[in-house]
């Protein structure tokens, strides 16, 4: 259906359409959106609009026709009119068309937009929902208005509701308990107070609340107006005051913590039973100061009984002649102020006697301050006043004693504070002052700051009771700067009542002379300590004293740590001194004690468990001590170490001096001029020249021409400081000699070359030699090579013969032949072929001695070389009627192994043979195991066991000798160059196995080889190219034989003819040559060795010639080097002769269908060549499966399904030449082809993968690529038809 | 946010946990609302405070919150409310879920004051669909996870949201994957 409308009526419906181009710009725009936006039509869209929704970003047209099924809102730029609508896009025109209508809030904004109805189409609900709206929100505005009216009178009603909740909350906040109970005392009501109240003590008995109130309530009267209890609570007191509600039938009952009241009231009690029993006078008087009340102790000191002491002023009836007015008038003071007092005062009783008293006065004060009464405490100090007086006596007396001393005196009163100083202060601080407060002062100033914390701390000691005396060192700083040390010792006189001191008196000395001798002493002793202990020596003082007698007056500690003996136990020295050495050291010390000359010796220690050590003594005379002794200081050092190095320096030096002087060996030193210095002995007699004579001989005259430039040459590096040796050739007196010299650089201490020293020898004997060793070693090779050629000749010129006996037996053995020709005949095949066995034997042993016997690496089938040996060897087995076996084959053997398997091969087919020829009965067995299985290797036995007649031990020792056989008769009775073993050794222990054999004569042998192989997979086995050959498989062919030898072109023509084929013979390469320019031909079997022109040149001529047909090569050296050189020659393979018939003719129908392929391609398919292969099997898969086949059938599901997917995108990649995506798709497939063993793919699938990394054949490439696409596809038709679903 | 958005946190508290636990939130939130009138936009830090208060109250972390509430607000406030407008977004969870984006700006049509976030939806498979959520506001990922939760529900489909991109700045966007 397709909607065709005019513009005006496009308009009508859409009035707000937007049409935009393929270029985004805006084509037209719909005639209300033109109202109010005249300038978008051929705008940018992106001018115009903004996408609010969805996010998008508009690049191109296809941003926009992406969200055709999405609700699009749109903003005008300019008026921000919004849009909500949808894209469509049509695809016929590229054009994008939006349909959709303003998105308004409100009509307001229809207006301000200067929008009328009819601007909108009919269909376009906007208007209407706008008024809907509209009604909605004046329907709003009320609810809200309603809303807001009842939160308003809820919060109200909240307000109030608080307010009763405060009122009602007031008593429950009261800190006191608040309690309810009624009549029986059940609770009521408990304030929050009253709930923290959980138990009660109550006349000694504890009660949990509940029951607290019960008992209580028992005893209450409930018409009582107010009871009074008083109970403890939390560790409190409360009285609990009940009031009785009768109205309500409840008690209400206040509580009150009393405890500081009941604790007051307590103390109170106790308190005036002190003040009554006191032992010393109370006195309690009002605030005037009249006496209210005294105590008994009161009445007993002042001889008054109380009650005539009432309302009496206390000065009035104790003070008397003597009492201190000074004293009275701080009392007064003091009681005036309402401050406490404290004095001590002479008070009379009432008989007139004086005594002392200590009082302690305190006004009572109440709440507001004022005082209402005083109390006093008087203490009877009499006696203890007498005492002191007594004791100023006699220490005014000691001070005027230490004073004439010389010490200066001192007293302190702690009361007041001072410190009164003797005279002779003066001195100390150099200062002319008669104050003594000032000079109280000028001491605690002079105190040096480091020693003050001691002072202060001694003050603090002394003031806190803590000590009674002090004796002090401090410096204190004199005016002039001057520092002395005094010796401040004090004691205490007199302490008060409380054991505090109240006097100190003591003395000060001068004590700084002393001080000053003790530092000096100290330092010097640490230093002398210090030197002591350090020095790598012994110090001692040795005295010799007046009376004849000598000795150590100190030696050093450093001797335990030197010699491992104490000071003390050397003191005795004797003891460890060597006795041979102890006559030199009396002897000494006598001349030394005699003349006062200094001392030196070295000698001998004889220390316990150390043996003897060498040490030296050193002294001088010092001084004569005040015992009149002459004392040496001395030292003595460990010169052990020395000894010995001067020992050996001694010995060796005395070595070689004897060794250079004797040796066989001529050694000069020369001068930078090359002129001898000095040389030895033998020297003298190399140069024939007396010993005299030789000092400044130029050396270089010696020298022959060509060795005196050697030498020039070798001189820069010496002066470089560069040693060496060499061989140079010298002239003595017309005798040439060769010497070998070894020639050092001699440097001087300044490090400076100075000449060189030379070692000669002399060495023409053995240069004589080593010229005859090389000719002989040349002769050697040339014989060596001679022999190759003799035996690459020997094996060309036995092969060609024993090709044509071979082949010519082969194809006789086809024909019908009578009874004695058929035995005829086969002792002919039989002998040429042990003649083949030996001349391989021959030249196998002549690889192996030159040591040019190159091994394969390959991938092998083991289970194939073992079965080739039983399939080759049965015939022989079933010949001598002998079973021969293969009982043991280890399944973890790997299906593939890499190596050697034609030499493998080799041994086991002679081991096997020589096991049948030595087995007369019985059997031959071949066992296979693995020894060692390793991730990537296999070690493996094989055994190859007889029955046969064995052997003796002494043979089996020499088994592997070369041309060996038991009995030198057993050649002729078993026939074999006994070269066999030998070649199997040497060629397993070329592939780094073993080989052992046991044997028992008359029993049997057993031999062993332990081979370990690297582990293969399939794609390293090469091609097998094994092809199927029917008998007319060279039918219309032409084939070129080539080869000097008749027989041998007769053999081959004869074979091929037999399969059809038409044969041109040729005797040389230039008859090739020229038969090809003459006619056609499909293939040319090449010999090498030819007359007139060689198979390798012949190759060469067809080759240049652009000729592509295939080349085989008939080789008849079986030497290593002669194939590769076919290869090389431009050949495409070869065959050695003698030749296997079924090898021949694989080779050349290989290279048949290789060239049909090429021809006709496209008519044949290859994989037909192959197709008696199976094209994938499952022997890689089933140990995965471990039986489960529907695990195999699923692994087979996967490959069917994902494969052709997988092969069809790599084709494309490869189409594409995305070489990249084609070998990583490669990659992937690998693993399945290889799991799947599809041999035909292995190596093109490596192929593509490798193409991804580095450029291959693009040929190759393509032809891989086909070859996968098509055989993939049949494995998956075979695997289907295999395994149906 | 419209009233409606704060009238569902309420119901959804009184409803699970009483009167009582609405009113402590209330409180806690120090909003001195009574009453919300659904199509009255409020401020959007009334919301934030009520659900803050809500996990507070609750002493559940705020995105079980925001999770449960989201689910709320499809099981109660969209199915009792707006049946007809969520039937109308799809016959199953994936449909729905297909036609959010379009369903949301729709919306905008109840609510013209909105600022609505937008939806987007995309790698749809057969049990799967990611959905990006663009929002001008933050911290409201949680709700959304319980709304694709509470659609789950809605539609009978047992579902699980994976919150596989999570927005890091302005201008950024969160991704779910819902799976079923």
């Amino acid at each position: 259906m397709l909607f065709e409308f005019e513009d005006s009526q496009f308009n009508r419906i859409f009035p707000f359409y937007v049409l935009i181009g393929e270029d985004l710009k805006i084509i037209s725009i719909g005639k209300t959106l033109t109202k109010v936006h005249p300038d978008f039509t051929g705008k940018y869209f992106a001018e115009a609009f903004q996408v609010k929704r969805p996010q998008i970003v508009v690049t191109d047209i296809k941003s926009l026709s992406d969200v055709i099924d999405q609700l699009v809102v749109l903003e005008c730029i300019g008026s921000k009119i919004s849009l909500r609508g949808q894209f469509e896009f049509n695809e016929r025109s590229a054009q994008v068309l939006f349909i959709g209508s303003p998105w308004f809030g409100s009509m307001g904004q229809v207006v301000e937009n200067n929008l009328k109805i009819k601007d909108f189409a009919f269909h376009d609900p906007l208007i209407d929902l706008l008024h809907v709206l509209k009604t909605q929100e004046i329907s709003n505005d009320e609810l809200k208005q309603l809303v807001n009216s009842f939160n308003r009178q809820k919060e109200e009603l909240k307000k109030a509701n608080k307010e009763i909740q405060d009122i009602a909350l007031f008593p429950t906040q009261n800190p006191d308990p608040l309690i309810r109970v009624d009549r029986s005392g059940n609770i009521l009501r408990l304030n929050p107070s009253a709930e923290k109240l959980n138990e009660f003590t109550f006349n000694h008995i504890t009660y949990n609340r509940a029951d607290f109130w019960k008992q209580l309530s028992a005893s209450l009267d409930p018409n009582s107006e107010r009871e009074v209890y008083e109970a403890e609570s939390g560790g409190k007191v409360y009285s609990f005051v009940v009031k009785s509600i009768p109205d309500f039938g409840y008690y209400n009952i206040y509580g009150r913590d009393i405890t500081k009241q009941k604790q007051d009231e307590e103390r109170l009690i106790i308190l005036s039973s002190i003040a009554a029993k006191n032992t010393h006078g109370v006195v309690i008087a009002n605030n005037q100061g009249v006496v209210e009340w005294v105590n008994e102790s009161f009445e007993k000191m002042s001889g008054y009984a109380a009650h005539e002491l009432i309302n009496l002023k206390p000065g009035k009836f104790l003070q008397g002649k003597d009492t201190d007015p000074e004293t009275i008038r701080y009392i007064s003071q003091q009681v005036r102020a309402g401050e406490p007092f404290r004095c001590e005062i002479l008070n009379y009783n009432k008989i007139g006697t004086p005594y002392w008293v200590r009082i302690l006065g305190q006004a009572l004060k109440d709440e507001q301050g004022n005082v209402f009464k005083y109390f006093a405490i008087q203490e009877d100090v009499t006696e203890k006043k007498k005492t002191e007086e007594q004791l100023r006596q006699i220490e005014t007396k000691f001070r005027v004693a230490l004073e004439k001393i010389g010490d200066n005196v001192w007293e302190h009163d702690f009361k007041t504070g001072k410190t009164y100083f003797s005279k002779k202060i003066n001195e100390f601080l150099g200062v002319d002052s008669q104050n003594a407060q000032l000079n109280d002062k000028l001491w605690w100033l002079s105190i040096h700051k480091e020693d003050l914390p001691l002072l202060i701390e001694n003050d603090r000691r002394c003031r806190s009771g803590e000590i009674d005396s002090h004796s002090l060192e401090y410096r204190v700083v004199s005016a002039d700067g001057t520092i002395r040390w005094v010796l401040d010792r004090g004691v205490v006189t007199e302490k008060d009542e409380n054991g505090y001191p109240v006097r100190l008196i003591g003395t000060h000395t001068d004590i700084t002379r002393i001080k000053e001798t003790e530092m000096e002493l100290a330092t010097s002793l640490k230093q002398f300590k210090s030197l002591s202990e350090n020095i790598p020596g012994v110090i001692y003082e040795y005295e010799f004293r007046k009376d004849g007698t000598e000795g150590f007056r100190y030696i050093s500690s450093a001797i335990e740590r030197i010699f491992g003996i104490s000071s003390e136990e050397f003191f005795n020295f004797q003891k460890y001194i060597h006795e041979d050495d102890l006559p030199r050291i009396f002897e000494k010390n006598q001349k030394s004690k005699e003349t006062l000359e200094p001392f030196y010796i070295e000698a001998r220690l004889m220390i316990p468990g150390k043996g003897e050590v060498w040490h030296s003594v050193s002294s001088s005379f010092s001084y004569y001590s005040q015992e009149g002794a002459a004392v040496f200081i001395g030292f003595m050092l460990d010169i052990n170490d020395r000894k010995k190095f001067e020992e050996t320096l001694k010995a060796n030096e005395e070595k070689f001096r004897n060794i250079l002087a004797n040796m066989n060996i001529g050694l000069i030193e020369v001068d930078k001029e090359r002129k001898i210095t000095y040389a030895n002995k033998r020297f003298a007699e190399m140069i024939n020249m007396p010993e005299d004579q030789i000092y400044g001989v130029d050396t270089l005259l010696y020298l022959a021409p060509q060795s005196r430039d050697l030498v020039d040459a070798k001189f820069p590096e010496r002066q470089k400081g560069k040693s060496e040796g060499y061989e140079i050739q010298v002239n003595i007196n017309g005798k040439k000699e060769w010497w070998f010299v070894s020639v050092a650089p001699k440097i001087d201490i300044s490090g400076n070359f100075s000449g060189s020293t030379v070692i000669c020898l002399d060495v023409s004997d053995r240069k004589d030699l080593e010229q005859q060793l090389i000719v002989a070693r040349e002769k050697a090779e040339q014989l060596g090579k001679t022999k190759e050629i003799f035996l690459a000749n020997m094996s060309h010129e036995i092969r060609t013969p024993m090709n044509a006996i071979i082949g010519m037996g082969n194809q006789l053995a086809k024909t019908e032949l009578k009874g004695d020709q058929q035995m005829f005949l086969k002792t002919i095949q039989s002998a040429a072929d042990n003649l083949l066995i030996i001349i391989n034997d021959i030249l196998d042993f002549s690889k192996i001695e030159a040591g040019r016997l190159e091994l394969e690496y390959i991938g092998f089938e083991p289970r194939e070389v073992v079965g080739q040996i039983l399939r080759v060897m049965t015939y022989k087995a079933e010949e001598k009627g002998i079973l021969l076996t293969n009982s043991l084959y280890d399944k973890r053997l790997a299906s593939v192994l890499k190596g050697d398997p034609y030499r493998i091969n080799q041994v086991l087919l002679n081991l096997v043979s020589n096991s049948i020829k030595f087995t007369e009965k019985g059997s031959v067995d071949i066992l296979c195991e693995v020894i060692e299985d390793k991730p990537d290797s296999q070690k493996l036995r094989i055994t190859v066991e007889d029955t046969g007649v064995g052997m003796d031990e002494s043979f089996v020792n020499k088994i592997f000798e070369k041309f060996t056989q038991e009995y030198k008769s057993g050649s002729r009775r078993y026939g074999g160059t006994g070269l066999g073993m030998s070649i199997s050794k040497d060629l397993i222990e070329l592939m780094g196995g073993t080989i052992e054999v046991i044997s028992q004569k008359g029993i049997g042998t057993k031999v062993f080889l332990t081979l370990e192989l690297e582990k293969g997979v399939q794609s390293d086995l090469q091609d097998k190219n094994h092809v199927e050959i029917q008998n007319d498989f060279l039918k219309g062919k032409r084939i070129i034989v080539a080869d000097d030898n008749d027989n041998n072109r007769l053999v081959a023509s004869f074979i091929l003819q037999n399969y059809g084929a038409e044969i041109l013979e040729a005797g040389d390469g230039k008859k090739v040559v020229d038969l090809l320019m003459e006619a056609d031909a499909d293939l040319i079997l090449m010999d090498i060795q030819m007359p007139v022109m060689n198979g390798i040149d012949a190759t060469g001529w067809i080759r240049k010639s652009g000729n592509t047909i295939p080349i085989i090569a008939l080789t008849a050296n079986a030497i290593k080097g002669e194939n590769e050189k076919c290869i090389a020659a431009g050949m495409n393979d070869y065959i050695s002769k003698p030749f296997k018939e079924e090898d021949f003719l694989n080779t050349i129908a290989i290279w048949m269908n290789k060239s049909k392929n090429k021809v006709i391609e496209s008519v044949t398919e290859p994989s037909k060549l192959v197709s008696t292969q199976k094209l994938y099997d499952l022997e890689k898969i089933i140990p995965f499966s471990r039986g489960n086949e529907s695990f195999l059938k699923k692994m087979i599901k996967v490959f069917c399904d994902q494969t052709p997917a997988e092969v069809d995108e790599m084709v494309a990649a490869f189409n594409a030449q995305q070489f990249e995506k084609m070998g990583a798709i490669a990659h992937k497939i690998k693993p399945n082809i290889d799991n799947f063993n599809i041999l035909l793919l292995a190596e093109d699938i490596r192929l593509v993968e490798k193409a991804r990394k580095e450029k291959v054949d693009f040929q190759q490439l393509e032809t891989a690529i086909e070859n996968i696409k098509r055989v993939t596809s049949e494995v998956i038709e075979s695997m289907k038809a295999d395994y149906p679903e | 946010m419209y009233g409606i958005v704060n009238r569902a946190i309420e119901d959804l508290i009184k409803s699970k946990f009483g009167e009582e636990s609405w009113e402590r939130v209330k409180e806690k939130s120090g909003v001195d609302i009574d009453f919300f009138i659904s199509n009255e936009p409020y401020d959007d830090s009334i919301t934030y405070k009520l659900a803050t208060a809500a996990s507070e109250e609750l002493a559940v972390p705020l995105a079980t919150v925001l999770n449960e509430f989201g689910e709320w607000w499809i099981m109660k406030t969209g199915k009792e409310k707006y049946g007809g407008l969520m039937e109308a977004g799809g016959d199953d969870l994936k449909e729905f879920l297909c036609n959010l984006p379009v369903f949301h700006n729709r919306v905008m049509l109840i609510y013209p004051k909105l600022t609505p976030p937008e939806f987007k939806v995309s790698d749809i498979q057969e049990n799967s669909i990611q959905v990006h959520y663009f929002s001008k506001r933050l911290g409201l990922h949680n709700f959304v996870e319980g709304l694709l939760s509470g659609l789950g529900k809605l539609y009978n489909t047992p579902v699980v949201v994976e919150h596989i991109h999570h927005r890091l700045e302005e201008a950024d966007h969160d991704i779910f994957k819902v799976s079923w």
